[in-house]
């Protein structure tokens, strides 16, 4: 029976390719709804944790209360061995140190006097090393617009905007003024190799990169950092998973009598408006994508009841052949299990070649979002989808659920069917 | 099975609920079909045929009084064990057909072997034979849609008769079919009659199949107000 009933499903379009077809592009449609809301809404978090929070960072408790002054005199100490112990600790994530400071940038002119000045906001970032992730976090080959990326520690990079006010050019030197950890008065040459654009608003407007060494000894921070961030292998931001993380680091090695004693804080706490954008963001997805999911269920739902419907006249036929209403039931739900997965493997799998394509290449919004950057959240100017695990099974759910819910709804007909109008039914 | 008796029926009333009434469709009906019988029950519309037929292959029950059929009490049976009397030693002949569009002829003539399990080398062997029956031998890898009427019913004839049931039921056999068409299927179902000795029950107003008729029921109002043999002399 299965045979013969393959054999009218491969044949009767309107049951097995049609419906595939429905199923593929409904859930072609899910997969990718969500995977581009969520590497969306992960971008914003992304972009935010690479230039202020990390996914988690790690600072001193002092730092911490002080953290809008940048108080590098707070920074975190023995940063190498804190690092080797968070790999240790957490091997889902990579730890990266940073030092940010500020200061007054002078431009000299050829005698030395200067011809320039103004405020910088440094970045002190792992780009020498040559396992660091920095520059992929940073995209600075796609972000970079004059000259080249730093190969030294003397070297730094400077946003088009602060280049363009202080009239930086690629060779000049840039003299930081500024103080040492230690709140000394200090002054440390860099050379300009190149100017950069982040494209995300007035986030990099006093901006200069410099590698974490030249921050080093321009501060005289050797083996300490502001902040060591970290971030998911994935580069996905799972909230819940942050906190967790967090609250473990400091359960073991946070005291709170020692305000030098090492505080984890996860993204959602690096600022109030984070949290509540975090917030937002889940309650968002949720609505968004628990609507949507709904929206297609009742679509594929009801496919499955008129698939139903429109063979009543066949399950007729076979019920007064002396087929038995629970086999030719069972025949549907085999049916539909077989139609629903066929269009939820086709679709998840354009979902997520779409959702990878997007992930991979992302959509340039640029223009739209350059005006919604805040000093505490950034914007990105290109939109990723993401791959997330449910991608991978969230299809199902009205790929297979909601059509083979569909067809037992249908099905109910067939136990409910008067017998004793088949004749007059199957005349009709 | 007792005797040669396929149906056997006695004091079968039969009441429909019709608003806070009942409509009586077959009041106090004694009736004994026997092997190879060809019977028609005549009446007009509404006269309680398609009901009979309906009690008989066990796709409704009596109000009242015994139903047996194939020496077996239609009485309190389960819908699972009218399917399987059904499966069984019953074929059905439809006015429209009913063949299935997607199936070929012997796809369509197929499925009864292939509800009662039998091996796929018995199915071929005993498909083959029925589409010799009906003189469809190049027709068998036809789809219906590919069929003139009297070849679909041709085809629903070979479905209803492949599994050699010991009954089969018609209902309005040749209402959908053109006089010569008529004839072709009625003089097919008489030669199968006699070969297979299955025993036919047609439902019918037809006057092209009277002659064909070897017992004649008619049917008024619920009632069997003539059950007449016809000798071969009539015929």
């Amino acid at each position: 029976m299965i045979q013969f009933l393959t054999k009218g499903l491969l044949r009767d379009r309107s049951r097995s390719l049609f419906p595939v077809i429905i199923i593929t592009i409904t859930v072609t449609i899910v997969i990718f709804a969500i995977g581009f809301m969520k590497g969306g809404m992960n971008n914003v978090f992304l972009d935010t944790a690479v230039i202020i929070s990390g996914h988690e960072k790690v600072v001193t408790r002092a730092y911490k209360e002080e953290s809008q002054m940048l108080p590098n005199d707070l920074a975190l100490l023995d940063v190498d061995q804190i690092i080797v112990n968070l790999n240790k600790e957490y091997p889902d994530h990579f730890w990266s140190p940073r030092i940010t400071f500020g200061g007054l940038l002078d431009m000299p002119d050829s005698n030395g006097e200067t011809k320039d000045q103004g405020p910088v906001i440094a970045m002190g970032i792992d780009l020498l090393n040559k396992n660091s992730r920095m520059k992929e976090l940073w995209e600075l080959e796609n972000n970079l617009v004059n000259g080249r990326i730093p190969k030294t520690s003397e070297e730094v990079l400077i946003s088009e905007k602060l280049a363009n006010k202080l009239n930086i050019t690629i060779g000049d030197i840039a003299t930081y003024i500024g103080t040492t950890m230690h709140n000394a008065f200090t002054t440390y040459n860099f050379l300009v190799v190149g100017t950069f654009d982040l494209r995300k608003g007035q986030a990099d407007k006093q901006m200069m990169l410099v590698d974490i060494s030249g921050a080093r000894k321009a501060l005289d921070m050797e083996n300490a950092a502001s902040e060591i961030f970290g971030f998911t292998n994935s580069l996905f931001y799972n909230d819940k998973k942050a906190i967790d993380i967090s609250n473990d680091y400091n359960n073991s090695h946070s005291d709170t009598s020692d305000i030098f004693s090492p505080v984890m804080i996860a993204l959602r706490n690096s600022s109030q408006q984070m949290g509540t954008m975090v917030d937002m963001v889940d309650a968002f997805l949720l609505i968004i994508g628990g609507v949507f999911l709904i929206i297609v269920t009742i679509v594929l739902w009801n496919m499955g009841l008129m698939n139903g419907l429109r063979r009543h006249g066949e399950f007729g036929l076979r019920l007064a052949m002396g087929e038995s209403k629970g086999d030719v039931y069972r025949s549907m739900i085999v049916e539909a299990l077989i139609v629903g997965f066929t269009g939820t493997i086709f679709g998840t799998s354009i979902g997520l070649m779409l959702t990878y394509y997007v992930q991979e290449y992302g959509i340039d919004y640029s223009e739209v979002v350059s005006t919604m950057s805040t000093s505490s959240m950034v914007m990105p100017n290109i939109f990723y989808a993401q791959i997330t695990p449910d991608l991978y099974y969230i299809g199902f759910i009205p790929g297979v659920i909601a059509t083979v819910l569909g067809t037992m709804l249908s099905g109910v007909a067939i136990y409910k069917r008067e017998m004793a109008q088949l004749f007059k039914e199957l005349e009709a | 099975m007792e005797s040669n008796t396929v149906i056997s029926i006695q004091n079968l009333v039969k009441r429909f609920p019709v608003g806070g009434d009942f409509f009586t469709a077959l009041k106090n009906v004694d009736l004994k079909l026997h092997k190879g019988e060809f019977t028609g029950l005549i009446g007009p519309s509404g006269s309680g045929k398609t009901t009979l037929l309906n009690i008989i292959g066990g796709l409704d029950s009596a109000s009242e009084g015994t139903v047996r059929v194939l020496d077996q009490s239609l009485d309190n049976t389960t819908h699972n064990e009218r399917a399987k009397l059904r499966r069984k030693y019953m074929g059905f002949i439809f006015q429209s057909y009913n063949l299935l569009p997607v199936y070929t002829v012997f796809e369509n003539i197929e499925l009864p072997l292939i509800l009662n399990k039998i091996d796929q080398a018995n199915r071929i062997k005993r498909v083959n034979q029925a589409i010799e029956w009906v003189g469809l031998t190049n027709k068998r890898n036809s789809k219906p849609n590919m069929l003139s009427g009297g070849e679909c019913q041709r085809t629903a004839i070979a479905r209803a008769l492949v599994h050699e049931p010991v009954l089969v039921m018609a209902d309005e056999p040749t209402a959908n079919l053109d006089a010569e068409n008529s004839h072709n299927i009625m003089r097919i179902l008489t030669k199968l009659n006699n070969e297979l000795d299955t025993s036919f029950v047609f439902a019918t107003h037809d006057e092209k199949i009277m002659g064909y008729l070897k017992r004649i029921i008619r049917l008024e109002d619920g009632n069997i107000i003539n059950d007449k043999k016809i000798k071969k002399e009539d015929v």
